[in-house]
């Protein structure tokens, strides 16, 4: 097991903010905990990579407990932490030599690693730049690279694109599949629902502290929601008379603001949804997001804040 | 507590470290000094260039111009009288400007410590890495005024070379004191307080400039807790020749204090950063 966490709990000062979670991360998967901000993701994570002592509870990597052995886990560890704090006093090239330096890596062989890595992240023109000068996306790539230095049998990514344009993003995650096909493991956390459908081969969803699912994505969403999902703003005046359809046909929804979010089929007790007075409506594949608005009735991501 | 069946887990009852944990830096400690060192080496010109302004405005005003007042200090002239005790401080001033404004940028301003400690460096390793760059800038700082004072003609004894690694033992205790002040900072304001209640009056009331006898009893009481007080009066010593047992009290005091000092700035550091 290359992560393995038993009843694992955090608090700050008298706040429990990871409450008893239960997960383990298999050798090459991809595992992603997703939540809502302040579900404790990040906690989590830098309890993984020895930043942040544990309360109670137990948690290993590489079947090492992570109070014990820190150098030996984070020798072999691969990090991007959430907030962005590569060298600002060292150029691009400078952040991936030093940061090798820190693994014990030889002069020579850090600039070869440096420069190989530079390419995988598409940052060969920046080589000489100021750090301070790029751009939030080249940034996180250039973490990315600077987390690849001494080789990771297991990368810690928390929130790897968040912040990053499409392209950007895309980028990123297309570097991450090749990662995972060339065996190493992954724990990530991201705001993006269909991205973490795409990489991780299990996810682990949190709130307030708790994982409250833990399986494949696709199957998850399967089983829970069913393939679709229609999102439907009524006429004005008609919220009365659809929500008692609804509840009488005993149809799965959800009412977020004026949207209200139907799950399977596309019939209301012989009605064709279709014929529901709406202002809007969408048919689309039913999401990560819909599997957790039905779990907690909260959206999982606020977008563009 | 729950156990899934087949996975063995290491299960530790013994409470979490707790900040009073004895420190355990290691040679790692000097891939921060190399990092900080690559960084200084950007600008070394300028750094060194105002490195040695400084001393030699010291003896231009101080032992040429006031001096010219001052025939004799205890049978040497004013500008020998104060030379030795420069180098202390001086030295003592750069390590304090490196380790509060410079490693409080590097802490709290860049999070450099925070990249760092993903990698298998610990807190400690990155404190004592501090300390040591800390100190190799009082070093150089010390090297500097040492040459002008050398070029000046003002030394005249040999065992003036023993400055050095009294000049080592400053650099560690005021880098640590200033990396405790540090540990406590949310701004850089809190320098301020620093510099106010504690730097100025280890260097002002240090004897640098006059015998210490010419203080009030009680003020001499207060300038024997700089640490800089023995030091300067030991380098004059040595200056005129002199190495005596008497120097030898002072001395394990201020390793004691040193000693002390580093351990609390690793542990007041830890406190700090683990969260
Ligand atoms: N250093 C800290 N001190 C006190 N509370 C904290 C600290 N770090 C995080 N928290 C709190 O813990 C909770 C979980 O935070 P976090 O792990 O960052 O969540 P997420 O990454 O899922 O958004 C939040 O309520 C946050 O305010
Ligand atoms: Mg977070």
């Amino acid at each position: 097991m290359i992560v393995h966490a038993q009843n694992l709990t955090k608090k700050f000062g008298e706040t429990e903010v990871v409450r008893g979670i239960n997960f383990h991360v298999k050798p090459g998967e991809c595992f992603g905990i997703l939540g809502p901000n302040g579900a404790g993701k990040t906690t989590t994570m830098r309890m993984i990579y020895c930043a942040s002592p544990f309360t109670s509870g137990a948690l290993t990597v590489f079947d090492l407990d992570v109070r014990r052995h820190p150098r030996q886990i984070k020798a072999r560890l691969g990090v991007v932490p959430q907030d962005n704090n590569l060298d600002d006093d060292l150029r691009v090239i400078e952040n991936l030599i030093t940061y090798a330096r820190y693994f014990g890596i030889s002069g020579s062989e850090a600039r070869r690693r440096a420069a190989l890595l530079l390419d995988f992240v598409q940052l060969q023109d920046k080589t000489f730049e100021r750090t301070p000068t790029l751009s939030g996306g080249m940034k996180r790539r250039l973490i990315l690279a600077r987390s690849l230095i001494n080789h990771p049998q297991l990368l810690v990514l928390d929130e790897p694109t968040t912040g990053l344009d499409p392209q950007a993003r895309r980028l990123v995650w297309q570097k991450l599949r090749s990662l995972k096909e060339s065996g190493t493991t992954i724990v990530l956390t991201t705001h993006y629902m269909e991205d973490a459908e795409q990489v991780c081969d299990r996810v682990a969803i949190m709130d307030l502290g708790r994982i409250i699912l833990t399986g494949n994505p696709v199957q998850l969403v399967g089983e829970l929601v069913g393939t679709e999902c229609h999102e439907l703003e009524p006429a004005p005046g008609t919220d009365g008379m659809l929500d008692q359809r609804l509840s009488q046909a005993g149809v799965a929804f959800h009412k977020l603001g004026e949207t209200y979010y139907i799950f399977p089929g596309s019939e209301i007790g012989g009605y064709k949804i279709d014929d529901v007075p709406h202002r809007r409506l969408l048919h689309r594949r039913a999401t990560l997001e819909d599997l957790f608005l039905k779990l907690t009735g909260k959206e999982l991501t606020k977008t563009d804040e | 507590m729950q156990m899934s069946a087949g996975l063995k887990m290491p299960i530790d009852l013994r409470p979490p470290a707790r900040w009073v944990s004895l420190p355990a830096a290691s040679l790692l400690a000097v891939r921060v000094w190399e990092r900080n060192f690559k960084v200084f080496s950007k600008h070394w010109v300028g750094a060194v260039l105002a490195y040695f302004v400084d001393p030699i405005f010291y003896l231009v005003i101080f032992g040429i111009g006031l001096g010219g007042y001052i025939t004799s200090m205890e049978g040497e002239s004013y500008l020998e009288f104060i030379a030795p005790g420069l180098v202390f401080g001086t030295a003592m001033i750069t390590v304090c400007m490196e380790c509060t404004y410079g490693s409080f940028t590097r802490m709290e301003i860049q999070k450099t410590f925070e990249a760092i400690i993903a990698t298998p460096l610990s807190i400690d390793d990155v404190i004592a890495g501090e300390i040591l760059w800390g100190t190799s800038k009082g070093l150089l700082t010390a090297a500097i005024i040492f040459l002008v004072i050398a070029l000046f003609g003002l030394f005249h004894s040999p065992w003036v070379a023993l400055i050095f690694p009294l000049v080592i033992l400053e650099g560690i205790l005021t880098a640590s004191l200033s990396l405790i002040v540090t540990s406590f900072a949310s701004t850089y304001e809190y320098v301020n307080y620093y510099y106010a209640l504690f730097i100025a009056p280890a260097f002002y009331l240090s004897g640098i400039f006059f015998p210490l006898e010419r203080f009030p009893p009680w003020l001499q009481h207060i300038a024997y807790l700089s640490p800089m007080t023995p030091l300067v009066r030991i380098a004059r010593a040595l200056n005129r020749g002199v190495v005596a047992g008497w120097m030898l009290g002072p001395l394990i005091c201020l390793l004691v204090v040193t000693a002390v000092s580093g351990f609390l700035a690793m542990s007041l550091m830890k406190r700090r950063l683990i969260r």
